[in-house]
């Protein structure tokens, strides 16, 4: 990728932050390149927020070092403020004072930097931060009388005002509701782009995560498990714990029956009416070993038993298996189906138009390349 | 970085570290110099006198401390039980029940709070002194009934009740509008009828609440000097209060040791009642039942009830607000006092107001009340607000903040008199800061008195304000002190102002700690109506307690007039 030859933004070194006997963020390390939008996706509790305070400078770290474009902002000892550190940030309750117009809001971190500013410079610059936003016309308007969604707005143009060098977001959407949360994930994802600003965004919402970043980091329990671009992570697992974070709701367990590392294929027995053959990627595996396989239900394509061999997709010769139709969910967008091969029941999900009956027999299959092996953790 | 913005980081550092070193002189000091001061023999910051155990030997040999300890407990525990009894049941009027003129009830018990306790027992002796007693010649002359004594220890009760029930009536009205009423439907849901909701629901919810009410009104009522100086000294009754106050400035020459051990167990005692306090205030945290619900619950229908209810509360009005207002009103037109007949109307005159306005000491007495109702609440409010800064928003060890917390806690035990004793003791020992006598010890002991409210106060409001809002200013690159300033306080402002007016008021109408500390260069408002009443001068004393309570009504009500303004901005 282009961006591996730009410099570092932000860089964090061995993070450590407890709270008393609790130890929010283990030693995690992690650099954020120049225009990049880097996310930290996780549970509640798994330290992301802590994280990005303490980038802010809300926090202090209790061991490790923080680098915003190499300058050392924190290591323990010394403390750059986070009034002196370079940085916009949009709170999860965004934070517009109340007792302010629109353009108070906005003014306010103008006002504070070293630089002074002229009237004029200081109506252009809200001016074109609102319009930015999309709220140009509301400069004069007292901030609670904005909707939910135009204090979003707002909060995004206080912190952009002063061209910080990174913006940081801490899940900025989730007081929103649906809609008009997809429609400022996509306004987010032009503006951040457009305005090429390395951003720091924390969300525990996987969605927002994929569409949104350049890369992500998936953290639990203080540490990042995980960390590369959305797309191998949400389609090629590593962990269990990524596999189910991303919503992966088959996993199975067996053992490796046969393995060839060579041609990056394995054979193994998961319990189903057959071998299962996955591709093998980073980490070798042998014969007799324990596994989890985990297989996206999106991933799982099906026929009737009785269904004419050429009519459908073309399946591939291997992971060909038969099972029987159990339970039928419908969710709109697509049909849930859970099928039972063996003991083992399988969810599978298709278009609401292919249609089966319960207690129908099917038959199923997937590419070795879709079911992953996970490590543990 | 430049000295300025070097010296700026260096105010942010220490500002804990002064607060800290502030509130711990304030409430230490003097508690450490009153104990210190109880083990020595001879007069404080005298030459000569020993470490002695005599001070207490003295007390506690004697029945009549017993006595005087009794008697406050059993004055206390009978005020605060009728109080909260007819507060409570007031209370669940104005807010439960489809009684007319709620908002009447309510406006009229809330305003008759800012009529100064001192004033209202005056008033009460006019009306019930067996001798001159306006209602008195009314029973005896009109209903051939006896003559009833105000000066005795039923007298002192009743007065102190009729002076308390807006107290109690305020703060349990607090717990019902607190109380999720989704608690009472579910229970009338249920198949349960009003009363044994009532009883078995409502109740039994509120009872943390109501313990911790009666444990704060116990503690008014122990400490209460206004009423049993007024009533009780002239019937030689003393409690508490009064027992300090004679023995550190009435005698000749003054027991100071005697006043010092007296404050000691007062001390013991109210330290216990604020255990309990704590205790029930924390059961009523884990009952809490707010629910921020905007709906009021159904009220209650009282049928042909109702209209006996509202004649409850204006029988009430007149007699204890309305009554107490005129007999000032009217003696203040008199150039001597007498008992109202046709006569009496044609000698009204304007005299006493003339005298009183022209008197030598009214610029000096003026100016001093002034001068302490804008010296204590601005101090009390500027600290308390940098306490609950320091407490609720910096970056200090959690052990730091709670000692800053207890501290601050801590002079809810203290009683007024104690503190005045004690900063007497402190400021006769330390002779170098030159303040006794001066106005500035009064305003100390006030900002001492009303820090536990005032930091509750201002507390609360500054935990209601979003972290993320002061956080988001630190990031906008404003420091943490000015964050606080630019972003907190313009948001606390309606708290902070009515912290204010609340010291600003009580600063005012408190009479025994200025008492205690009076000196000819100090004299307040207060403390010259307490002397020209001891003194005799009846008229006169009605003609400034007239232009006293026009004064503070209007001071209260322009308060609440800028609290409105500022919060609706």
């Amino acid at each position: 990728m282009a961006s591996t030859e730009k410099p570092n933004t932000v860089q964090v070194v061995d993070l450590d932050k407890k709270y008393g006997q609790v130890h929010a963020v283990k030693k995690i390390s992690f650099s954020i390149k120049e225009g990049e939008f880097y996310t930290l996706l996780g549970p509640s509790g798994c330290g992301k927020t802590t994280t990005l305070r303490s980038i802010a400078g809300l926090e202090r770290i209790n061991g490790g070092r923080i680098y915003i474009k190499d300058l050392l902002v924190d290591d323990g000892r010394t403390f750059v403020p986070p009034y002196q550190r370079p940085i916009g940030m949009v709170f999860q309750s965004y934070a517009i004072w109340p007792h302010m117009t629109v353009a108070g809001n906005i003014t306010f971190p103008l006002k504070n930097e070293k630089k002074k500013y002229t009237s004029r410079e200081i109506n252009q610059k809200v001016e074109e931060a609102l319009t930015l936003v999309q709220l140009a016309g509301l400069a004069k308007r007292p901030a609670p009388n904005l909707s939910g969604g135009q204090q979003q707005r707002l909060a995004l143009a206080r912190a952009l005002v002063a061209e910080p060098t990174v913006l940081l977001l801490d899940e900025p959407l989730s007081n929103l509701d649906a809609k008009l949360r997809e429609e400022m994930r996509l306004e987010l994802k032009n503006l951040t782009r457009r305005l090429g600003i390395t951003t720091f965004y924390v969300t525990h919402d996987q969605l927002e995560a994929l569409v949104l970043s350049d890369r992500i980091g998936l953290m639990r329990n203080g540490i990042i498990v995980e960390e590369g671009n959305q797309y191998d992570m949400y389609m090629y697992p590593k962990y269990n714990f990524t596999a189910d974070f991303f919503g992966v709701n088959n996993i199975l367990s067996g053992t490796v029956i046969k393995a060839d590392n060579q041609a990056k294929l394995t054979q193994l027995d998961l319990g189903l009416d057959g071998p299962v053959f996955a591709e093998i990627r980073d980490v070798p595996v042998e014969p007799g070993q324990k596994v989890q396989v985990a297989i996206r239900p999106e991933n799982i394509s099906f026929e009737k038993v009785n269904a004419d061999a050429t009519a459908g997709k073309s399946p591939s010769e291997i992971n060909r298996l038969q099972g029987i139709v159990k339970e039928i969910v419908f969710l709109g967008d697509y049909i849930d189906y859970r099928i039972a091969v063996k003991e083992t029941l399988l969810r599978a999900r298709a278009h609401p138009e292919v249609l089966f009956q319960e207690a129908e027999g099917v038959k199923i299959n997937f590419t070795p390349k879709h079911a992953c092996i996970l490590q543990q953790l | 970085m430049s000295t300025f913005e070097a010296f700026k980081e260096k105010l942010n550092k220490m500002v804990p570290a002064g607060v800290s070193i502030v509130v711990g002189l304030l409430v230490l000091v003097p508690m450490g110099m009153l104990v210190l001061s109880s083990f020595r023999t001879g007069r404080p910051g005298m030459p000569g006198g020993e470490w002695s155990l005599v001070n207490y030997i003295g007390a506690y040999s004697d029945i009549e401390t017993y006595i005087t300890i009794g008697r406050s407990l059993y004055f206390a525990t009978f005020v605060t039980s009728v109080t909260l009894a007819i507060g409570g049941f007031f209370a669940w009027l104005v807010e439960r029940t489809n009684m007319p003129g709620r908002g009447f009830a309510y406006s009229m018990l809330l305003s008759s709070m800012a009529i100064p306790r001192m004033l209202f027992g005056i008033a009460w002796i006019l009306l019930l002194s067996p001798r001159i007693g306006l209602m008195n010649h009314f029973f005896d002359h009109f209903l051939g009934l006896p003559r009833y004594n105000i000066y005795s220890m039923s007298g002192m009760i009743l007065i102190q009740i009729l002076i308390e029930v807006p107290t109690a009536f305020l703060m349990i009205l607090g717990t019902l509008r607190g109380m999720d009423p989704a608690l009472e439907e579910a229970a009338s849901v249920s198949r349960s009828n009003t009363l044994s909701t009532l009883r078995k629901i409502t109740l039994p919810i509120m009872t943390p609440s109501i313990l911790a009410a009666a444990v704060y009104l116990f503690i008014i009522n122990i400490e209460v000097f206004e009423i049993p100086g007024l009533i009780g000294l002239p019937a030689g009754i003393t409690l508490f209060s009064t027992a300090i106050y004679t023995n550190a400035t009435v005698l000749v020459p003054p027991n100071h040791g005697l006043a010092n051990t007296y404050a000691i167990t007062f001390l013991l005692l109210s330290a216990v009642l604020i255990l309990l306090y704590r205790k029930a205030t924390r059961r009523s945290e884990r009952y809490s039942t707010i629910t921020g619900k905007g709906y009021r619950p159904r009220l209650i229908d009282l049928g042909i009830w109702k209209y006996f209810a509202l004649g409850l509360f204006l029988f009430f009005f007149v007699v204890t607000i309305l009554l107490p207002i005129l007999i000032l009103v009217y003696s203040s037109l008199l150039p001597l006092y007498q008992i109202p007949s046709a006569e009496t109307f044609s000698r009204f005159t304007l005299e006493n107001y003339v005298e009183a306005i022209e008197a030598p000491w009214m610029g000096r007495v003026l100016k001093n009340t002034l001068l302490l109702m804008l010296i204590a609440p601005t101090a009390s409010v500027l600290l308390a607000a940098l306490i609950a800064w320091v407490v609720h928003r910096i970056r200090i060890s959690s052990k730091w903040k709670a000692i800053i917390d207890i501290l601050s806690f801590l002079p809810t035990a203290l009683p007024s008199i104690v503190i005045a004793l004690s900063l007497l003791i402190v400021f006769l020992n330390v002779r170098f800061i030159p303040l006794y006598g001066t106005l500035w010890i009064i305003a100390i002991a006030f900002v001492i008195r009303y820090m536990p409210y005032t930091v509750r106060t201002i507390s609360a409001a500054v935990l209601q304000i979003h972290k993320e809002l002061e956080e988001s200013a630190q990031v906008c690159r404003a420091t943490e002190i000015k964050s606080f300033f630019k972003i907190t306080v313009p948001l606390v402002a309606p708290a902070l102002i009515n912290a204010w007016i609340w010291v600003a008021m009580h600063a005012a109408r408190a009479v025994s700690a200025a008492l205690m500390l009076y000196s000819a260069k100090n004299e307040v408002l207060s403390t010259r109506i307490w002397i020209i009443w001891f003194d005799g001068h009846v008229t006169m004393v009605c003609a400034l307690s007239v232009m006293m309570i026009a004064f503070l009504l209007l001071i209260s009500i322009i308060g609440r007039i800028i609290a409105r303004l500022v919060s609706r901005r």
